[in-house]
């Protein structure tokens, strides 16, 4: 598994199998770190004719506990939009009401730490809105 | 319903979407239609922000049609 340093090193991602197979296994294992849980992905992220989706969204899904979930949607580097924004999202999975903390982010030493501290507190169910926005106010244009 | 979703955008003070929840799959076209008719709702501003995120979802609707669908 490549470590932060080596996944910081992978430049395009989007398409390319192998790349991409190192970022997911990557963000698995920050999960499981960060959590304790193992990585449970509630989004089947496949085409109608079994290909991958390969566009990093979402790059990583996992569930927390019953109602609660993690999304990461990863994007190429892009200097237009903001490097990092999170947001609570209320969705429905199997008829059952469903929340997840969504991290969109293109991938830094700086959204990296962030994530994982946006991570840990929602796992923790620490995570207040002015937590939220503070993190989302670093990146904002 | 078996297929539902939403396009949704949002910011500091925007929060809107066009979701859908029916038995048949959704077309590629009429979630064209739908993603176009949302990104003409918002203020000129609000779309020039977010016009590379409506350009990649188009370009997924593209990818999902020639791709048989998707199974999310």
């Amino acid at each position: 598994m490549k470590n932060l340093m080596e996944v910081l090193a992978i430049g395009s991602f989007v398409e390319d199998p192998q790349n991409y197979s190192d970022l997911k296994d990557f963000w698995k294992h920050t999960f499981t770190d960060l959590t304790g849980l193992p990585a449970t992905a509630y989004v089947n992220n496949q085409y109608g004719n079994g290909k991958e989706i390969l566009d990093g969204n979402p790059i990583f899904t996992s569930v927390l506990d019953g109602s609660r979930g993690i999304r990461i949607i990863q994007t190429e580097f892009d200097d237009g939009q903001p490097a990092l924004s999170s947001w609570i999202n209320e969705t429905t999975i199997a008829d059952s009401r469903f929340e997840e903390l969504v991290i969109a982010l293109q991938l830094s030493f700086d959204t990296f730490t962030d994530t994982s501290q946006l991570i840990r507190l929602y796992a923790d169910e620490t995570l207040t809105p002015a937590i939220l926005e503070s993190i989302n106010e670093k990146y904002s244009a | 319903m078996n297929h539902r979703g939403r396009f949704q955008v949002q910011g500091k003070n925007l929060e809107d979407s066009n979701s859908w929840a029916q038995e048949s799959p959704l077309l590629a076209i009429t979630g064209m239609e739908l993603l176009n008719n949302l990104n003409g709702r918002l203020s000129i501003n609000d779309a020039r922000i977010r016009s590379k995120g409506f350009a990649r979802c188009r370009r997924f609707i593209i990818a999902a049609r020639e791709n048989g669908g998707v199974n999310i």
